[in-house]
């Protein structure tokens, strides 16, 4: 009998895709917009360091949070707030801040080892989407203890309030849409409005991003239902998630652009 | 109680089974399809196009969707590929999956004066079949006793701290769907795209020879992958992590022999 309830308990287990920051669908959705966007010499030497597209490892950094020696960047998924509800800028945990150090010793690229540069490359794949995930700021208990409630469901049950951020609301009513479909719909900026958003730095981005963050403690309450959202409260939510993930596809590659330009 | 955790058991399974052969693990086998496709000749997309239509990715299920529907003539052993110790096809009574690529073969290059729907009927099985022989956890080796049926590794199903601590059972022939599962919304364009950038430059090498040597090829990268799995083997996440680009890089081997062979077909007459 034990067995046959540890045997239901891994069905289940392997059943599920894995819960990841910002979801598998949102990470690869990012990935595509930036690969749309990235220029011919940045495309040429990503394939030079990885190989592959940058869809392929979009989740690199979910798969090995757990395995040395990589263990340490586990913690660098999140933006991290001060107790006046700031950017932590100081702090290493930030994604945003790991974003901004990758980043700017890459710049240096070409005194880096094969491996030093693909594994930068990996990260910054992964950081740029998640810091902005709205679901991924992490304010002090004491000035923010919303951040640590979670949600019910119809059956009254805990739901995590990271999950609904991180992976549903972005595919509210779009269960059969496909990174390419989501690409085509919600990245057409025009070449000015891109260039305004990928204007400064990654903290200046982490920043203006955060009142998409908090207006999440008003759109989904601590005990709050999260089958029961109205439509109006369901597609606002939606709406934030695609304009934070949008800007992530874009300035992922705006980054990546950056490092590899000829153009110094 | 018993008869619950069953009923439980029973309804979890259905849902995973549905779950592998439906959603995203297709994309994965699409992207196959989409570069066997692309890597046709012009008379190669002829030819197929006249046959199976705009798109063939769906034969990829072929077999299994007559199984499906309770109309197959074959057991669910031709889906596996058997070689003997020294890699070639072994002889098998009944369903044999490399034969069955042969006589289906034949049907097609002698398509003059047959009924439409035979010729079609054996390029989806050829499809099917040249799909199943580039999963590992498909190949079943004569020196590799243990890889005669499906076996349970156990391995970490996700990267939560929920699933971090413990390691599950998952049959060995289904693990390898997890990659597929890890990338949901992935289209098989995209995957052939990647396909094309990590492995094209080595389409000649993939492509080169007959389909038994595509078997030997496949039996030696399996016996490789043998030497650690086996019933039980508890597979750190590194290696599972890192067992992505292998299974991708399978796909790849498919996409270009099956363009090989397909175009092989179309001159045939």
């Amino acid at each position: 009998m034990k067995k046959l309830f540890v045997l239901i308990v891994a069905f289940a287990a392997f059943s599920v895709n894995s819960a990841m920051a910002w979801g598998g669908f949102a990470h690869s959705a990012i990935t595509e917009i930036a690969e749309r966007n990235l220029t011919d010499e940045a495309r040429e030497q990503i394939h030079h360091y990885l190989n592959h597209s940058l869809p392929f490892y979009a989740i690199w950094m979910d798969q090995f949070r757990y395995t040395d020696p990589y263990r340490p960047s586990g913690k660098w998924h999140s933006n991290w707030m001060d107790e006046n509800g700031a950017l932590d800028v100081l702090n290493e945990k930030c994604a945003a801040y790991q974003t901004d150090r990758i980043w700017r010793e890459m710049k240096n690229y070409k005194s880096m080892s094969h491996e030093e540069v693909r594994l930068n490359l990996l990260y910054l794949i992964h950081l740029v989407a998640d810091m902005h995930c709205p679901g991924h700021n992490v304010w002090p208990k004491k000035s923010h203890p919303q951040y640590y409630y979670h949600l019910t469901n119809n059956k009254g049950g805990k739901e995590s309030f990271h999950k609904v951020w991180d992976a549903d609301a972005i595919e509210y009513g779009r269960r059969k849409w496909t990174v390419s479909e989501y690409a085509d719909k919600m990245a057409t900026l025009s070449p000015k409005e891109i260039k305004k958003i990928c204007k400064g730095t990654p903290f200046k981005w982490a920043t203006s991003s955060l009142p998409h963050a908090e207006e999440t403690f008003d759109l989904t309450p601590e005990g709050s239902n999260k089958q029961a959202y109205s439509k109006e409260t369901r597609l606002r939510m939606q709406r934030i998630c695609d304009e934070e993930a949008v800007k992530a596809g874009y300035r992922l590659a705006h980054v990546m652009n950056q490092i590899f330009s000829t153009k110094k | 109680m018993k008869k619950l955790a069953l009923f439980l058991l029973s309804v979890l399974a259905v849902s995973y089974v549905s779950a592998q052969t439906g959603g995203t693990e297709k994309r994965v086998f699409e992207g196959a399809m989409i570069l066997a496709q692309r890597n046709l000749s012009e008379d190669g997309k002829a030819f197929v196009k006249s046959f199976l239509g705009q798109s063939f990715y769906e034969d990829v299920q072929f077999l299994y969707n007559l199984e499906k529907k309770k109309q197959a003539t074959h057991s669910a052993d031709i889906h596996y590929l058997y070689l003997d110790k020294d890699f070639r096809p072994m002889k098998r009574e009944g369903d044999d999956l490399i034969a069955k690529i042969e006589e289906s073969m034949a049907i097609v290059r002698d398509r003059e004066g047959r009924e439409r729907a035979e010729v079609v009927m054996a390029l989806r099985t050829i499809i099917n079949l040249m799909s199943d022989m580039h999963l590992i956890g498909h190949v079943r080796l004569e020196s590799v006793p243990h890889s005669m049926q499906d076996f349970k590794i156990l391995c970490y199903s996700g990267d939560t701290p929920k699933y971090n601590k413990r390691k599950h059972p998952v049959s060995w022939s289904r693990f390898w769907s997890i990659y597929d599962a890890w990338h949901s919304g992935m289209t098989g364009a995209m995957w052939a795209d990647d396909y094309e950038m990590a492995y094209g430059s080595k389409a000649k090498q993939y492509s080169a020879g007959s389909l038994h040597d595509w078997a030997a090829d496949m039996g030696k990268t399996a016996n490789e992958i043998y030497k650690w799995a086996a019933p039980d083997y508890e597979m750190p996440r590194i290696q599972r992590n890192d067992l992505k680009d292998f299974h991708f890089e399978q796909m790849a081997k498919l996409g270009y022999r099956l363009a090989v062979m397909l175009d092989m077909l179309a001159q045939a007459q």
